[in-house]
């Protein structure tokens, strides 16, 4: 095999190795910094009146 | 998050909310890798769930403690969270089987895998749908356990459909 592709299979695997070890904690603090980021880069707050007013008046009807 | 575990657990001690258990993807990365998600979702029980002012309380408790509403949530730290009383027989049954978990010392109620695929399965948006592929891509939940569930619940139409759109072609 290609040394360079050996070299970069290797890395993957041990990147997912990595990954799979992340306790739930760690995999909360990464999802709330990402959360920032992307509200940063939309430069407005959080909007909860789409999704989320979909999400709930689903549920809604579903119990009617 | 440790910071709403406590919140939560105090609720429960105050008698605020009879009992809770976090879902929807903040429950979700217990099993799978990290996704984004705009806020934590929490099942609660409370005293009179048909009240249209049922939120009342947790909201005023919330307050007093010092966290503000945003939007729909409250914000609690790092995140907002989204209080929505258990509405269904599905929800009842999964906040009250949920793990107890542990958040670095504090510990907290979560939705176990196979209910969280099925709530999913019956909200049936595609974030929804990525969600149970997450989930049994991570070996948390199988296909046979979610069908046992839905049949109970009468979704086992939305899983024959889900399985045929996602699992036949496998």
């Amino acid at each position: 095999m290609n040394y360079n592709i050996k070299k970069l299979l290797e890395r993957q695997d041990c990147w997912q190795k990595n990954r799979k070890a992340e306790s739930w904690v760690e995999k909360l603090a990464k999802s709330a910094a990402t959360r920032k980021t992307l509200v940063a880069f939309s430069g407005r707050e959080l909007n909860y009146q789409g999704d989320r007013k979909q999400k709930t008046g689903d549920r809604k009807q579903e119990t009617e | 998050m440790k910071e709403l575990a406590q919140l939560l657990n105090d609720m429960m001690g105050d008698g605020i909310i009879k009992n809770y258990a976090v879902f929807g993807a903040v429950a979700q990365m217990r099993y799978t890798e990290a996704v984004v998600t705009m806020d934590a979702d929490i099942l609660i029980a409370v005293d009179d769930s048909e009240s249209l002012a049922v939120l009342s309380p947790v909201y005023n408790y919330c307050k007093e403690k010092g966290y503000q509403p945003e939007g729909e949530a409250i914000r609690v730290g790092e995140w907002p969270a989204q209080f929505i009383p258990a509405f269904d027989q599905l929800t009842k049954d999964a906040m009250n089987n949920a793990d107890e978990s542990d958040l670095d010392g504090i510990a907290i109620r979560v939705v176990k895998a196979d209910y969280l695929a099925v709530i999913a399965l019956s909200v049936g948006r595609v974030k929804d749908f990525m969600r149970i592929l997450a989930l049994m891509e991570s070996e948390s939940v199988s296909g046979k356990e979610i069908q046992e569930l839905a049949q109970k619940y009468n979704l086992i139409d939305q899983w024959i459909r889900f399985e045929k759109r996602f699992l036949n072609e496998l």
